[in-house]
């Protein structure tokens, strides 16, 4: 167990995977949270030596004419419609995708991996492509609009792309997969007698639902939202195309401070304050349930 | 053959697993002898250390202390792969993505072995195990008992001059494992190979074994031909493991033995001189409900068993003991429950058992 | 076990939400490969069929081109990170050890952090290295991501994997290297063909991390699309979607008849 042969071997093995994490992932995440605390340079950039929490301080306040700090609501606004967007996802995916999952694990063998295979294609499948798809089906005068239009509904113009709402949309449809899989994990490892224990002992289904399966899917529900919240909060292309290019969520500000603003420090303040609160979420997840949330 | 007597030597071998206060001692101290060609079983309860030392001989667990000898050489350092020992896993671990003819030539491919040797052997090893017409499929194809036959084939096939078979023939149901055990006796006999059996099923380990190895709470607690340790158990956990026991403790006095309140047996009930208090076995079939018994007590229950019927007696004195009578056809019951009987005992009848006091 | 055929077991409203997930997952899908093949100019409006668009597509030199880019980058991020998460999945599987458990949590970042920041980090380290972005940068990055999902299946099928088998091998005079060629490489292949090929769609699939770390030479094909689709919905985006969608697809129907394979 102790023999030095044994431990190089292993090191030998893990390096090259650990040394890549460590150097392209670890490495770029400590840089990003201090190039946040250094000043913008003009173009873009940073000044390596002019430490500053101007990046941290911006996000509250604006600075006045005469360097007076005034609160500013905008980008909290920004922060707070993620937050409600993603939370919004979250719930709406858990609503649709614990019966599905529910449903799924009920089948027998060979349907259970045919409808499993049918719900990870669209969790492999390219999400950039499938949100397109959303765009000619809600736009104006696309599927959906000249369809209530035909059955005499419609009012001429939907008027839902570019909103709040198809981004919602978008969401539940591009999320739903990550709700369902790690729900039917934990659904598929259940022992069902003891629901049938629970049906024995006078529970009627409604019941047994709350009292059995609920409780003992809970690790599973809890990993699915997380896995949903999380790239919902941090989405960059979904709000740009379904949300109409403005600075609607986090992703599309950040992104901007890359882009036009050519604010850096800004950009990865943001980035690190987003990656803070997905480790916290981490954290007290796997305090709760004791293993990591893709297992 | 070589000059050693003894094919493997254990010589004060102890293993501890884990470290500092959650470490546990899995082998204690143990030392026997294995003879050459010898059918020789390690017998006890899981957890008793039999599995943890048939690794090490195999080489898959190394000994925290103590020495290991095949043909008088020492193995300490030698890979598994470099020794001439083979093993019948219990699950087989038969390899799911080669043939049966394939797993049977693995360990004479990976030895060198040129191609037509090889091809000799397999056809040679699977006719031995009775597979030849299976020698295209796949292990998942095959029943429990053809892939425990395969395993054997297998372990066999590079001629190891050990086989080591770990608890191979529990996964079968009663009537292979009888068969399995007549078949691993003639493959032993027709191979000449030291075979090293590991089992908890102690009527497996004395119809098959030349000589057993008791072993219990990591230490090695009897060593002996069947009839040894099951007429003469050194100790309780022996006497107890093995066959049915009633444990009784007497006065030995003279040639007789006392047992207050219940009376005395006479006359060499007692296979050993011992005197004062001592602790001792008796089988039930080596005792007896008879008239001029030297023993009373009452039956407190009386079980039919098909071939014999058991009587749970409880003595007068308190003891509880039991008396066993094979069934004749016609016979009725020699007692019922409540019934006062007499107890004798043939010459012999009682061990004294080592390691322990009588009352105190 | 339960069946759905047993009248217990019909919770209500449960089959009618499912079957809704089913059709709000498929329906768009169906909706952009039918409109691939519309003959009208009109990118929604039906008139025909047609398959003019495909063929503009591959007249396309610059579709051309970032195809190439993403294959380019798709392979070399596959063979990369699929060798070295094998040689990982290995180590990792053997027993407990110190740095395990941080070993585990650098596999979990790429998964569980936001790309978004993924891909800011990285940009920012390539910036600071004063590293040209282009196709190098974007090979790194993908090499990152893509690990831990090639190393999920090969882990899971050495999980899988009898410990007693490697055993058998050194019992039968197979040496560490002739056991681990003869024995645990063959039977966790299927685990190590799934994982590239997650890997392959992975890499292909991704635009956040390559739009922020790809300089102007190294468009891949995601990126390209998403450009086209901001300047609007026109027919020849419908086809180079549904095309990237297919092929994402017919992967990963793929992979999980290699990685589901019974041993």
């Amino acid at each position: 167990m102790r023999d030095p042969r044994t431990v190089l071997r292993r090191a030998l093995l893990l390096a090259p995977t650990g040394l890549t994490l460590f150097v392209f992932m670890v490495i770029p995440m400590g840089l990003m949270g201090w190039m946040s605390v250094l000043e913008p340079d003009t173009y873009g950039g940073v000044r390596w030596h002019a430490l500053s929490l101007d990046a941290y301080v911006q996000f509250w306040y604006e600075r006045d004419l005469d360097d007076s700090l005034i609160l500013n609501t905008a980008y909290m606004e920004i922060f707070l419609r993620s937050f409600l967007l993603a939370g919004f996802a979250t719930l709406a995916t858990l609503v649709l995708g614990f019966p599905t999952a529910l449903y799924i694990a009920l089948q027998d063998e060979r349907t259970r991996q045919r409808l499993i295979l049918l719900i990870s294609i669209p969790f492999w499948t390219n999400l950039l492509v499938r949100t397109y798809a959303w765009m000619l089906l809600l736009r104006n005068g696309g599927l959906i609009d000249s369809g209530l239009g035909a059955l005499g509904l419609g009012s001429g113009a939907l008027d839902v792309l570019y909103t709040p709402t198809a981004v919602a949309i978008g969401f539940v449809y591009s999320f739903l997969p990550f709700m369902v899989l790690p729900i039917y994990t934990s659904l598929e490892k259940m022992d069902w007698r003891l629901v049938e224990a629970a049906f024995d002992l006078g529970a009627n289904r409604w019941t047994a639902l709350r009292r059995v399966v609920l409780p003992m899917a809970l690790p599973g529900i809890a990993a699915g939202c997380l896995l949903v919240f999380i790239p919902a909060l941090g989405s960059y292309y979904i709000p740009e195309l379904l949300g109409g290019g403005k600075s609607l969520m986090i992703g599309n500000l950040i992104q901007n401070q890359f882009g036009t603003a050519r604010n850096w420090p800004f950009g990865a303040a943001l980035s690190f304050t987003l990656l803070a609160l997905v480790l916290l979420a981490m954290i007290v997840y796997t305090r709760r349930f004791r293993q990591a949330p893709g297992e | 053959m070589n000059g050693h007597a003894y094919s493997i030597e254990i010589d004060q071998v102890s293993k501890r697993f884990g470290h500092g206060s959650e470490a546990t001692l899995a082998l204690d101290t143990v030392s026997l002898n294995i003879r050459t060609n010898e059918f020789f079983t390690l017998l006890g309860p899981s957890g008793c250390g039999k599995t943890t030392l048939l690794r090490m001989i195999a080489g898959f667990e190394e000994p925290t202390s103590g020495d290991i000898r095949l043909d008088g050489v020492s193995l300490t350092g030698r890979l598994p792969f470099q020794r001439p020992v083979n093993t019948v896993f219990q699950s087989y671990a038969l390899f799911p993505h080669l043939t049966v003819e394939e797993n049977v030539a693995f360990g004479l491919e990976m030895l060198g072995r040129d191609r037509a040797a090889v091809r000799e052997a397999v056809t040679r090893m699977l006719a031995l195990v009775k597979l030849s017409d299976y020698a295209r499929r796949r292990p998942h194809q095959l029943s429990g008992g053809q892939q425990q036959r395969v395993a054997l084939a297998r372990a066999l096939a590079p001629h190891p001059k050990v086989l080591l078979l770990d608890e191979s023939l529990s996964a079968l149901d009663l009537k292979l494992r009888k068969d399995m055990q007549v078949e691993l006796k003639r493959l032993q006999r027709e191979t000449g190979i030291t075979f090293v059996f590991v089992t908890h099923d102690q009527e497996e380990a004395l119809t098959m074994s030349d000589r057993i190895a008791v072993m219990g709470g990591g230490k090695l607690q009897q060593v002996g031909s069947p009839e040894e340790i099951y007429d003469r158990p050194v100790n309780r956990f022996v006497a107890d493991f093995i066959g049915e026991t009633s444990f009784l403790t007497a006065e030995a006095r003279g040639s007789a033995l006392e047992f207050g309140a219940a009376g005395r047996l006479a006359e060499g009930a007692l296979g050993t001189t011992a005197q004062g208090p001592v602790a001792l076995a008796a089988r039930p079939e080596r005792l007896r409900l008879s008239e001029d018994g030297g023993l009373t007590g009452v039956v407190s229950e009386v079980v039919y068993r098909g071939a014999d019927t058991l009587y749970l007696v409880t003595l007068a004195d308190g003891q509880n003991c039991r008396v066993r009578h094979t069934n004749r056809l016609g016979a009725r019951e020699r007692a019922v429950t409540g019934d006062r009987v007499r107890i004798a005992a043939e010459p012999g009848a009682f061990q004294l058992l080592t390691g322990e006091a009588g009352h105190a | 076990m339960p069946s759905i055929e047993n009248r217990l077991w019909r919770f209500h409203g449960v089959a009618p939400t499912a079957w809704l997930a089913f059709v709000y997952l498929y329906l768009p899908i169906v909706i952009l490969v039918v409109l691939s093949f519309n003959a009208n100019k009109v990118a929604t409006l039906w008139t025909g069929f047609s398959f003019d668009w495909y063929l503009r597509v591959l007249e396309n030199d610059n579709i051309l081109r970032a195809t190439r880019n993403s294959l380019v980058v798709a392979t070399g991020a596959t063979v990369v990170s699929t060798f070295f998460a094998t040689l990982a999945a290995l180590a990792m599987a053997s027993g407990p050890f110190r740095g395990k458990g941080v070993m585990n949590a650098m596999l979990g970042l790429p998964l569980l952090v936001p790309e978004i920041v993924t891909a800011v980090a990285s940009l920012l380290f390539f910036l600071a290295l004063g590293l040209e972005l282009g196709l190098t940068t974007v090979l790194i990055a993908h090499i990152v991501f893509c690990l831990p999902f090639a190393y999920l299946p090969i882990r899971a099928r050495l999980e899988g994997l009898d410990p007693r088998l490697a055993e058998a091998a050194a019992d039968l005079y197979a040496s560490r290297w002739q056991a681990f060629r003869r024995v645990t490489l063959p039977l966790i292949l299927p685990g190590v063909v799934s994982g590239a090929m997650l890997a392959f769609i992975v890499s292909l699939d991704d635009f956040v991390i390559t739009f922020f770390v790809a300089g102007a030479g190294a468009t891949t094909l995601p990126v390209y699309i998403f450009g086209l689709i901001r300047m609007g919905i026109t027919p020849e985006v419908n086809a180079i979607s549904a095309l990237l969608l297919m092929v994402s697809i017919a992967f990963v129907v793929l992979s999980y008849r290699v990685g589901r394979r019974p041993s």
